[in-house]
């Protein structure tokens, strides 16, 4: 008896009812953009589930989980070619290991201090606004300059190069500290779980200019990671605060995978610096509405904490 | 249901009660008799709220008070306060004893017939429910005031409600209304209570129970994530990996 709504799919976690549509279409979208432009898309479905009023908490501990199923379809592909440096890999993941859960807990202290929403929302503002910026004006400059010839030196002899406990990458042809990539996959893994995203988004670049590896193995060693580092903190939130959404997860997989590739097949026929273009719009997109909503006053300047932010 | 329906539904079960006389299970009292159309809310998959009919028979007819309890927990409110141009939030109290449904519905406008101190002593309206703050060094204005936001917030989702005029007489000596729950509902045990009031005193008083739960996979996710995180925590990622696998062989074969 009461209201019958088909369309409506009550999410166990999350405890509200979402239209099946509108999750499914989203998780389409983001698939899309990432088939499109071989991103992960963690950093756009975070703020979209915030938006259509998912608790953030949920949010970043669900799209944690669904970001595990994303990289591991994505590492096959490239294991396949032969685009993993396991080596690399398994030391960016001791860093990510412990930036996560260090994440996680730093995460819970903010549940508990009432600070989590803003602490995610800021996250996203700096980064998104930092990324799609840069992201920016590297595509308009290339368009501008598109007949220009710019030799590019990725290699560069710094202090960097005199840390300790050197190790040789063989197929990333590179002899450097192992602390270094240590480092890079501690801070990912922090932002990992506070912001529910792989971080390729900040590895991949970090992979070619800090550590210098070839641009042909940063995606797949990168992925790799990612699927370690995720599936942690999904185990570590699931452990700690009770907050990752199984339902929700698998229907943003379903919308994913179409999604991706649908992408993956028309990211061929459109031109390269165009689509970044179009992929900093939105990402500036996304980062102007949360600046929107954290600057705007409030309905209501009170508001009474659900269970997830106790 | 369709409107049609539950009219027709709930004029069946009025009249049920009265030729059945004596023999429903939830006569009590002389002189007043209720029932619920449903004791058991099943939050599933589909679930997007719920209304449940109260329908009655008073001997007499005078003024009818429907109040729903939901079970009561420790609520925190919070004030954002601008900082750096920024909403954050900044102070908050903690209120125990908040139930987390309460709905008062009534045949006519509650103080038309009701004294203030007969809805402070039955605790009917929002305005006089009994929700404490522990710490000592607040002030009663600002207690006030968080207390008033926490009423007004949950007013907004729906889970508080004060609707006068909501409890239909069907004749003389039928009623009845309906209960909202909507899909934010907490599960428990909810308290109806009905009050009839004749000249401006307490005649008559009912009550009973609503049970509220999670029934099917919804329930077994909820249990099995919250009672065994870890290992719910496992399963996820196994799931996960198996869908990401699955996923590469469908690229594959395109």
């Amino acid at each position: 008896m009461g209201p019958h709504r088909p369309m409506q799919i009550y999410l166990p976690i999350a405890e509200m009812s979402v239209n099946i549509f509108v999750i499914l279409g989203m998780g389409g979208l983001v698939g899309l953009v990432s088939g499109l432009f071989g991103v992960g898309g963690g950093f756009l479905m975070t703020p979209l589930l915030i938006f259509i009023g998912i608790p953030p908490a949920v949010a970043v501990a669900t799209e944690a989980n669904q970001i595990v199923a994303a990289s591991v379809s994505g590492v096959l592909a490239h294991w396949r070619r032969g685009n993993v440096d396991f080596r690399m890999g398994v030391m960016l993941l001791i860093g990510g290991i412990i930036g996560s859960g260090f994440g996680v807990w730093l995460f819970t202290l903010l549940r508990e201090l009432g600070q989590i929403d803003l602490v995610i929302r800021l996250s996203f503002v700096i980064f998104l606004g930092t990324i799609g910026l840069l992201m920016l004006w590297e595509s308009t400059r290339t368009i501008l300059r598109q007949r220009r010839h710019i030799l590019t030196k990725n290699h560069h002899h710094n202090w960097l190069h005199g840390l300790p406990f050197k190790m040789r990458f063989r197929k990333s042809r590179l002899y450097i500290s192992a602390l270094l990539p240590m480092t890079v996959g501690l801070i990912v893994g922090i932002l990992s779980a506070i912001m529910g995203v792989g971080g390729g988004f900040i590895m991949v670049p970090a992979m070619i200019y800090i550590l210098g590896m070839p641009t042909s193995i940063v995606i797949g060693t990168s992925l790799f990671q990612i699927i370690f580092v995720t599936a942690n903190v999904t185990v570590l939130q699931a452990a700690t605060n009770h907050t990752v959404d199984i339902v929700l997860a698998l229907l943003l997989l379903i919308g994913g995978v179409v999604g991706a590739q649908i992408g993956a097949k028309f990211s061929n026929r459109l031109p390269g610096e165009q689509l970044r273009g179009l992929l900093a719009l939105m990402v500036l997109a996304v980062c102007t509405k949360l600046v929107f909503d954290l600057v705007t006053v409030p309905v209501d300047p009170y508001n009474i904490a659900d269970t997830f932010n106790l | 249901m369709h409107p049609l329906t539950h009219y027709a539904y709930s004029i069946f079960l009025c009249l049920g009660i009265v030729l059945s006389e004596g023999i429903p299970r939830a006569i009590a009292q002389e002189g007043l008799a209720i029932d619920l159309s449903e004791k058991v809310v099943d939050i599933t998959t589909g679930f997007v709220g719920s209304n449940l009919l109260l329908f009655g028979a008073a001997e007499e007819s005078g003024n009818i008070v429907v109040v729903v309890r939901g079970p009561q927990t420790n609520v925190v409110v919070r004030r954002k306060e601008r900082v750096a141009g920024i909403w954050m939030n900044r102070t908050q109290m903690e209120f125990s004893q908040v139930p987390a449904f309460y709905a008062v519905a009534s045949s006519q406008p509650l103080e038309t017939f009701l004294s203030k101190d007969q809805r402070k002593r039955l605790k009917i309206g929002p305005e006089y429910l009994h929700l404490s703050v522990a710490d000592p060094t607040l002030t009663l204005d600002e207690i006030q005031k968080f207390r008033d936001a926490l009423i007004r917030g949950r007013q907004r989702q729906e889970l508080y409600q004060d609707t006068p005029g909501t409890v239909i007489f069907i004749g003389e000596k039928l009623f009845r209304t309906d209960i909202k729950f909507p899909s934010t509902v907490a599960v428990g045990i909810y308290r109806v209570d009905v009050y009839q009031f004749l000249a401006g005193r307490l005649a008559n008083a009912q009550h009973t129970n609503v049970t509220i739960r999670k029934t099917g996979v919804e329930a077994e996710i909820y249990e099995f994530a919250h009672n065994r995180g870890l290992a719910y925590g496992v399963l996820a990622v196994l799931i996960a990996v198996m869908a990401g696998w699955l996923a590469n062989l469908m690229f594959r074969r395109t």
